[in-house]
């Protein structure tokens, strides 16, 4: 095996030609490093991309903030900008593995891997993310909703490489929750990041992601339609609609991590429990503004 | 799905030349690609105070930090050290006596079989490094996953505490001075 160090992106494009399917290209290298040791994976060179320009660090203009692929969990989760203006980004890269994973790995690592279980995968299909990509035949850029195909497959060809993730925040007005169901050293079993802009109690605006239990982050249009308009503090009549809009659009299989009926009846609870969330803390906005 | 591929023999690896600072010292050597952190330090550098432990990046008991960042070593690469400083459990004493935490451990009883201990000190220097005074809950999340068998985490906690008093009440008395 080689080691290659691009100083450019036209450097590590020229690399990678020579062998796609068998150049592992990384960041902080957790997940490929696991699976040569496990001996899932192997390759003819490992891409460290760290030394190419800009592919670390968050910029933000008014419109948008762009993340580096090769920016850290850690970093990510405790930039200023990022908790100010997509809170949800934030907290789900500060829920990614531990802290060590955190300190070593990487936004474009996580979705590049493809794993279905991703907190930040699942925030950035919620929020609207998109990715932008790089290979011979040019530049492309894929929205968050179309970069997840399956369990470990994504739109990202072997010769191309992740130069971006880009975010438009959702301005003023949006609430936040980011929240899980998941057992210590597992993949969370079930991810929800759900957004809404409420106006005298009723849901105007609402975006729902869901991670972990369907085969790729997904954005849950149908559920977000069952509840657009209703009072935030009374979704319980409209629950068995919200249940069969994510039966219709969630496709949940069976694995060590339950049955598929149980992983479905797992997020509607997650999903419920998120609204909950926020409902309280409207609430308290509330009380406090009083 | 990742495809499958025949691995390629490790004799067949370009050796890559790194330079780092290692516990303080410049050191520069050659590492294979695809190899640990781990690796390197014990076997090849024979620093044994690091621990082989899951090797899945889950106990914590390889913990060592890079650049002041706490990592898993058995799933870091050691070519990523180049340029950096890494600094391991042998690097921790000053002047050849016990940090305040390494005291704090022998005081609250923080070590039984010891394994997990090397990974410990080393989360927990990180955090205590950060700058400002860790509350409980935020200790017991930094450490979460530094894993005891011996379920010796009241100790830990505990001289972990208390480090971050005497580090803090020593910063706190600078100030007002």
């Amino acid at each position: 095996m080689r080691l290659l160090r691009p100083a450019s992106v036209e450097e590590a494009l020229a690399q990678l030609q020579r062998d796609p399917e068998g150049t592992l290209v990384y960041g902080g290298g957790l997940e490929i490093g696991f699976g040569l040791r496990r001996g899932t994976i192997a390759g003819s060179a490992l891409l460290d991309i760290k030394r190419v320009p800009d592919v670390s660090g968050i910029t933000a203009t008014a419109e948008e903030i762009r993340v580096g692929p090769a920016t850290r969990h850690h970093v990510i989760s405790t930039d200023d900008t990022i908790r100010t203006y997509l809170p949800s980004l934030g907290r789900a890269c500060g829920n990614v593995g531990s802290t060590r994973i955190r300190m070593q790995g990487t936004l474009g690592g996580n979705f590049g891997h493809g794993h279905q279980h991703t907190d930040p995968g699942t925030a950035a299909v919620m929020l609207g993310g998109q990715i932008d990509l790089v290979g011979p035949s040019g530049a492309r850029t894929v929205p968050a909703a179309q970069f997840w195909h399956g369990p470990y497959a994504v739109e990202r060809r072997p010769d191309e490489l992740i130069t971006a993730i880009r975010f438009s925040p959702l301005g003023p007005g949006w609430s936040v929750v980011h929240d899980r169901v998941e057992q210590l050293h597992r993949p969370p079993n079930a991810v929800v990041s759900l957004a809404a802009r409420l106006e005298d109690g009723v849901l105007r605006d609402v975006r729902v992601g869901a991670g972990g239990v369907p085969g790729h982050p997904t954005r849950l249009v149908g559920v977000e339609d069952v509840v657009r308009g209703e009072r935030l503090a009374r979704l319980r009549p409209v629950w068995g609609d919200v249940e069969r809009a994510l039966a219709g659009e969630v496709t949940s299989e069976a694995d060590l991590l339950g049955s598929a009926e149980f992983k479905l009846t797992l997020l509607s609870g997650l999903i419920r429990r998120a609204f909950g969330r926020l409902a309280a803390a409207a609430k308290q906005e509330t009380e406090v503004r009083r | 799905m990742t495809q499958f591929r025949p691995a390629i023999p490790p004799e067949t690896d370009e050796l890559v030349e790194v330079s780092t600072t290692l516990n303080g010292h410049p050191w520069t050597g050659t590492v294979r690609p695809g190899g640990s952190l781990l690796d390197l330090l014990r076997d090849q550098l024979g620093l044994l105070g690091t621990k082989r432990g899951c090797e899945w990046m889950s106990c914590g008991a390889c913990t060592v930090l890079v650049d002041g960042r706490p990592v898993s070593s058995c799933g870091f690469f050691a070519s990523d050290i180049d340029g950096v400083a890494v600094r391991t459990v042998e690097g921790l004493a000053e002047d050849g006596g016990p940090t305040p935490l390494q005291e704090a451990f022998v005081e609250n009883v923080a070590s039984q079989c010891g394994y997990c201990t090397s990974g410990q000190l080393m989360s927990a220097t990180a955090l205590l490094e950060s700058g400002s005074r860790p509350s409980e809950q935020e200790i017991r999340r930094w450490m979460q996953t530094n894993l005891c068998r011996c379920a010796g985490y009241a100790g830990i906690l505990a001289a972990i505490t208390q480090a971050a008093d005497a580090t803090y009440r020593e910063q706190d008395t600078e100030i007002n001075e």
